[in-house]
């Protein structure tokens, strides 16, 4: 599949959950290699996109591609691991995980040898700035910490699609920015295809970005 | 009696090892148990390895296999209605695991079958292992060591973060992304639901009727 292909082609996607419609013939058509921020107020769906992108959550009727492939289909199934994932929340943890076995996630079913696997591990880590985390204990980093090592992770797992839930709603302003920096220079050089969720007022100002804003379930 | 003497009888060393042998190695399986919160699920298997027993011995099959079928028939149906139906694992799991120990002592009484010898499949005596249980429970243990040394990256990917994980590649939750409910699996959950419901129901109403009908003689005696 070229890179000019729509990466992602949603198209009359309802979903449904206990009665409530979340969301609601929802169209979308990303590019590859396009960043789009999608934007709006609580409770829009914008999680719940990303999810069903993913496969995580269920959808009642409408078509859902993602790199060219129906979602649930045996074709996605194989290369879903093209799409790497940033969830809303840090994750907490009560048993004893370092930052480099958080980010060795990402790497888990990649069909390499373990000295690549390393190298792969070690270079994510250095792009996002958490080199110095490698061996503190997950659960005594902060939020922004924790953030920053998930980013780490989905680029270990070499996506084509990175979908980040409001991946910078915990940092600080530097933080914020220098992530924002990194997602853009990845989106440039390696063509990487980035669908955010943002409330960030900054993130939004960018003019660079594709803004999409949702409201009760559809693009508005 | 010394302790090296007590070794010198078969029983007491095998028991003895299978101890050590599960005591080093199962609680590795242990660990998961309590993380993916499948406690619930332990029960389940109890009351269903019950139920296996009862339809062997009346069926005339050796109950332990039938025990283990019936494990398996178990967890397949669990997870299978867990998943279609959106509940959390542990509901489905209280539910079955209801239904095995209700059908076990239908089965008990219908067919005849010795309760005790039903129940000798949850409990027993550790001296009264043979060679080959000691044998199974190591090679058992074996395959729990291999299992966690050859997953153990998705293995931690999972205990980590379910949904982390099934973005990572791992295959955690696949008909998640099934498009519809699977009908079938629905239905049958329903129809399990309902008879629980029903049958405690019918329970509750036996007793407030025999409680109506002792009352009387409560209050004059």
């Amino acid at each position: 599949m070229s890179r000019a292909d729509a990466c992602i082609t949603a198209e009359g996607v309802n979903v449904a959950i206990d009665g409530h419609h979340i969301l609601r013939d929802l169209c979308l058509s990303v590019s590859c290699g396009e960043r789009v921020i999608v934007a709006g107020p609580n409770g829009a769906g914008k999680t719940t996109l990303l999810k069903v992108i993913l496969g995580l959550q269920r959808w009642s009727t409408g078509t859902l591609q993602v790199l060219g492939a129906p979602v649930g289909s045996r074709e996605w199934w194989r290369h879903r691991r093209k799409v790497g994932y940033v969830n809303q929340e840090a994750i907490s943890v009560d048993f004893p995980i370092s930052g480099r076995e958080v980010v060795e996630i990402g790497a888990c079913t990649l069909p390499l040898r373990k000295r690549e696997k390393r190298r792969r591990i070690l270079d994510a880590m250095a792009a996002m700035g958490c080199s110095h985390l490698q061996h503190r204990m997950y659960a005594r980093l902060s939020g922004g910490e924790k953030q920053k090592l998930s980013i780490a992770r989905c680029l270990c797992q070499d996506p084509a699609v990175l979908l980040l839930d409001e991946p910078t709603s915990s940092l600080d302003p530097a933080s914020r920015r220098e992530v924002m920096e990194i997602l853009r220079s990845l989106n440039e050089k390696q063509g990487l295809t980035i669908v955010m969720v943002s409330h960030d007022s900054q993130a939004l100002s960018e003019t660079t970005w594709r803004i999409e804003r949702m409201e009760a379930g559809s693009f508005a | 009696m010394n302790i090296a003497q007590a070794f010198s009888y078969p029983p007491i060393l095998r028991g003895f090892l299978a101890l050590v042998i599960a005591g080093c190695f199962f609680p590795m399986a242990g660990v998961f148990i309590l993380r993916l919160n499948l406690v619930t699920l332990r029960f389940t298997l109890m009351h269903a390895a019950l139920l296996g027993a009862a339809v062997g011995l009346a069926l005339h099959v050796d109950p332990l296999f039938a025990g283990l079928a019936l494990d398996v028939l178990a967890i397949i149906a669990i997870a299978r209605v867990a998943r279609e139906s959106g509940l959390t694992l542990g509901y489905a799991a209280t539910f079955f695991m209801v239904l095995t120990i209700g059908l076990a002592f239908a089965v008990i009484y219908k067919a005849g079958v010795p309760s005790k010898d039903a129940f000798g499949i949850l409990w027993g005596s550790v001296y009264s292992l043979s060679r080959t249980d000691l044998v199974v429970t190591a090679a058992y243990a074996v395959a729990i060591a291999l299992f966690v040394a050859a997953l153990f990256p998705r293995v931690s990917a999972v205990l980590f973060h379910r949904e982390i994980a099934f973005a990572s590649g791992v295959n955690e939750a696949a008909p998640r992304c099934a498009k519809r409910p699977d009908p079938v699996g629905a239905l049958f959950f329903r129809i399990m639901a309902r008879a629980v419901f029903v049958s405690n129901c019918c329970f509750a109403l036996s007793r407030t009727r025999r409680l109506c009908y002792s009352l009387p003689l409560i209050c004059l005696a």
